[in-house]
């Protein structure tokens, strides 16, 4: 049966060949333009850490004072040095880092070449297998590098390729701002997206990883600066530094990866009790304001995703919408063009449900032929996207999944438009009552 | 002379088809005002002035690295100044701590008493070396520029006495005044006079957010050494400002003595990159623009043209009993004006909730009125055109068909 309403649908095609070609066209440039604009939120909107997600954990305790307080205030968007240093120390998480990003001087060491700026992150050990980082050559650093400042660092792909000519480089020295570093390993490319871990650097939040990592406790023994957004929430005492560990400033990132929901629970508790204790020894003012949240939620409450995307995401399903309606009324017009054919039909023997059926293949088989030209059109549109100066114009390649949807959505959509007008052909009077009036 | 009621059951007869222009046009009157809004916005914010001499300026942004010393950096930094000036065909140089369209930008609250707790705005902080006013291309509507006794390099405490304030921050700190002879406070500092005034300079960076403030900016004669990062400015001509910059490149690298040079780049490409996001999106809704009306009418036509011909009879016997061409094509003009009607009805109201929505959450003004009648005569006239061309077909029918078809 379904053969049949396809041979006819083939044989109307024939027959209509340029309303035919006009709904493909308009079906296809509705399900390009949404299927572009989907594709980027998409991955966009891509977990950067699949199937670990749910167990890393962005922690905030409130340092302010009680001014502007109310019950709900979100707490600042970092921590201090103070309580980022504490919370290490106390080890509570099944593993936890704190961080800062900012800049430090590549320099050569004969000194034949300049010098030149790199992104650094300063963090601890633990960062790289809980943010599960690539190692191409060599491991991280271990926890005696973070207690005891030492002068080691890890290195990314493109720094190594720049620097030592893409060599196993580990051991090797690395002169940075002045001061020597042994390299204990280089990572493979790596390309979190978004670039989760630190949102504050620039609002890069689809920018590449750093090049340098150092430890947290050497980067700031060195005195190395934050490129990052600081917030001093009190007044700084005179001759008082923003780095110094006292200073009522937050500029430190701190993520903690707890493994079972039991973990999560302990670890609200512990924050919660870390609170009171500091607020009991007088600074902290306010009631414990602490947030625990997960990767995902981190992510939808900074609203990484430009607001740019979204605003073309909701313009793109206004003209899908657009060229639906206007498929439909295309549909509508040929389905018109054979009334009396449909009453014969219906004459011969057709039921209603048969003639709706027939012409909702008509439909579909449009969406398709639709769909494989809009899947041209999808991926013209992404290359275009890629030739935009985009941090994330490197990402946007359509998937397996984005590849089945188009497929989907344009047969869906033909469907759709297709329902109003197969339900006018089938309500066409049979020939016999045409003839008797 | 037209018969609406034989208009009303054609259209009664024919519930879908009818439905389906009448949300054609719904959805073009919702959308073209909204999105030619958007596109004005844009392209309003694109081309805002700068206050700038911007074709002719190239800027090279520099910062000290580890081998570069504190205390000659005052010193390097002047030497450095000197051999820019001496390249050909650069007119005036200077060094200062941002530009416009440079991104990062140092804020300042300006407070009108000494002790006041809430700053009276929040500006912009240039500081610049001497030769700032010229080289930008500043334009003094008031007052007098810095006098060379007044410059003093930058540090972490050094106490300004005078200012120069942009148009609009004069303005908005003293209004009705020309804000000359004024005395302002910034952050923590003794008074400091404010001794020009300049028409306009763009603050670094400005958002959607601070569309009311973007040129706020005041002016210290403060020389901020490269090791703070600096940002040196040259004034060239349209034609000779590449060549400048390749010279500046030049020139720094040849003569090392610990910086590093983060940027070049002429005040165009600045702007340019700056304003990319608000290009693209101005593309997109054009092509996206385009697009609907070219489907919306194909479609329009492709239905209104079926539903003529399958009424060729009766036009036939129309134009058999005396309807003119003319009369014919007026007849379905009208018709379709009564769906246009109600699909413009339905449009208006769905325009406003979709302004609502672009209000609520892009930071967007609501739709003015201009923009709602404008796009809605856009729809009618796109509507009227692609029936018109469906009835000119209709009306080519001859008398004779109908009596054929009988």
């Amino acid at each position: 049966m379904l053969a049949h309403h396809f041979e006819l649908a083939l044989i109307s095609f024939g027959r209509n060949k340029y309303l035919t070609a006009l709904m493909i066209v308009t079906i296809a440039l509705g399900i390009g333009a949404s299927m572009t604009a989907l594709t980027v939120f998409h991955v966009l909107s891509s977990d950067p850490l699949p199937g670990k997600s749910q167990s890393l954990f962005y922690v905030l305790v409130d340092p302010q004072t009680m001014e502007g307080y109310y019950n709900g205030i979100e707490p600042p968007a970092q921590l201090t040095r103070f309580d980022a240093e504490e919370l290490y120390r106390a080890k509570r998480a099944d593993h936890q880092t704190m961080m800062y990003g900012g800049v430090v001087a590549v320099q050569s060491l004969s000194g034949k070449q300049n010098s030149f700026m790199a992104a650094a992150r300063f963090t601890t050990t633990d960062f790289f297998p809980m943010f599960e980082t690539p190692f191409l050559y060599g491991d991280y650093w271990g926890h005696d590098a973070d207690n005891e400042l030492k002068q080691v660092t890890v290195i990314g792909k493109s720094l190594n390729d720049r620097v030592f000519g893409g060599e196993n480089s580990v051991g090797r020295t690395l002169r940075l701002n002045g001061r020597d570093f042994t390299i204990v390993g280089v990572l493979n490319h790596w390309r979190p997206a978004p670039k989760f871990y630190d949102l504050f650097v620039g609002k890069r939040s689809f920018g590449e990883a750093e090049e340098v990592f150092l430890p947290f406790s050497t980067a700031a023994s060195l005195q190395l600066e934050t490129g990052g957004l600081i917030n001093c929430y009190d007044q700084t005492s005179p001759g008082m530094r923003l780095y110094d560990i006292t200073a009522p400033c937050v500029w430190v990132q701190f993520w903690a990866q707890l493994n079972t929901p039991e973990r999560m629970q302990e670890y609200r508790v512990f924050l919660e009790g870390y609170s009171t204790q500091q607020r009991a020894i007088g600074r902290f003012q306010r009631p414990p304001n602490i947030r625990l949240r997960t990767l995902r939620e981190y992510l939808d409450f900074n609203k990484v995703i430009p607001e740019n995307v979204h605003l073309q995401l909701w313009i793109a399903f206004a003209f899908l919408i657009v060229c639906l309606i206007n498929m439909g009324a295309l549909l509508l017009a040929t389905f018109l063009n054979r009334t009396s054919e449909i009453g014969t039909r219906r004459a011969l023997g057709a039921t209603r449900g048969e003639i709706f059926a027939q012409h909702l293949v008509e439909a579909a088989t449009i969406g398709f032929a639709g769909g494989v030209l809009g899947l041209g059109l999808t991926w013209l549109g992404l290359w275009v996207v890629r030739q935009q100066p985009v941090q994330y114009a490197d990402l946007v390649t359509l998937d397996g999944t984005m590849l089945l949807t188009v497929f989907v959505m344009a047969i869906a959509s033909a469907l759709i438009a297709g329902m109003l007008p197969a339900w006018r052909a089938c309500m066409a009077p049979s020939v016999l009552q045409i003839t008797t009036q | 002379m037209f018969d609406i009621h034989s208009i009303l059951s054609a259209l009664r007869r024919n519930k879908i088809a009818a439905a389906l222009i009448v949300a054609e046009i719904a959805v073009a009157c919702a959308f073209l005002p909204n999105a030619v809004f958007v596109i004005f916005q844009q392209i309003q914010r694109v081309n805002i002035t700068s206050g700038t001499a911007e074709n002719e300026i190239v800027d090279v942004f520099v910062r000290g690295s580890p081998e570069s010393s504190t205390e000659s950096a005052g010193v390097d930094t002047e030497e450095d100044a000197r051999l820019l000036a001496a390249i050909p065909g650069v007119r005036a140089v200077t060094f200062v701590n941002q530009v416009p369209f440079g991104g990062a930008e140092w804020r300042t609250g300006i407070m009108l008493q000494p002790d006041q707790k809430e700053e009276a705005i929040n500006a912009s902080m240039y500081m610049g070396s001497e030769g700032f006013l010229d080289t930008l291309g500043l334009r003094l509507i008031a007052g007098r520029s810095f006098h060379t006794e007044e410059f003093q390099w930058y540090s972490a405490d050094t106490q300004v006495s005078s200012a120069i304030l942009t148009r609009s921050a004069a303005q908005a700190l003293f209004p009705g005044k020309s804000g000359v002879g004024e005395i302002i406070y910034i952050g923590n500092s003794s008074p400091v006079t404010v001794v020009g005034i300049v028409d306009v300079l763009l603050r670094p960076k400005f958002g959607t957010a601070e569309s009311s403030n973007f040129g706020f900016s005041i002016i210290l004669p403060l020389k901020v050494p490269y090791v703070d990062g600096s940002h040196y400015v040259m004034r060239s001509s349209e034609q000779l400002r590449a060549q400048v910059l390749q010279q500046a490149e030049a020139t720094l690298e040849s003569r090392n003595s610990g910086r590093i040079l983060l940027a070049l780049h002429s005040m165009q490409e600045l702007r340019s990159s700056f304003f990319q996001q608000e290009r693209s999106m101005v593309r997109i809704l054009v092509v996206v623009c385009f697009a609907l009306l070219t489907v919306t009418g194909l479609g329009i036509f492709g239905l209104t043209s079926v539903w003529m011909q399958r009424r060729a009879h009766q036009i036939g016997i129309r134009r058999a009993l005396g309807a003119t061409r003319g009369q014919v094509i007026a007849h379905f003009m009208l018709e379709n004006l009564t769906l246009a009607v109600a699909g413009i009805a339905a449009g208006i109201t769905l325009a406003y909730t979709i302004s609502t929505l672009l209000t609520q959450n892009y930071a967007l003004p609501r739709l003015p009125l201009f923009y709602l009648i404008a796009g809605l005569l856009a729809a009618l006239v796109l509507d009227q055109l692609s029936v018109l061309a469906a009835a000119l077909r209709a009306a080519r029918i001859p008398p004779t068909q109908a009596i054929r078809a009988l």
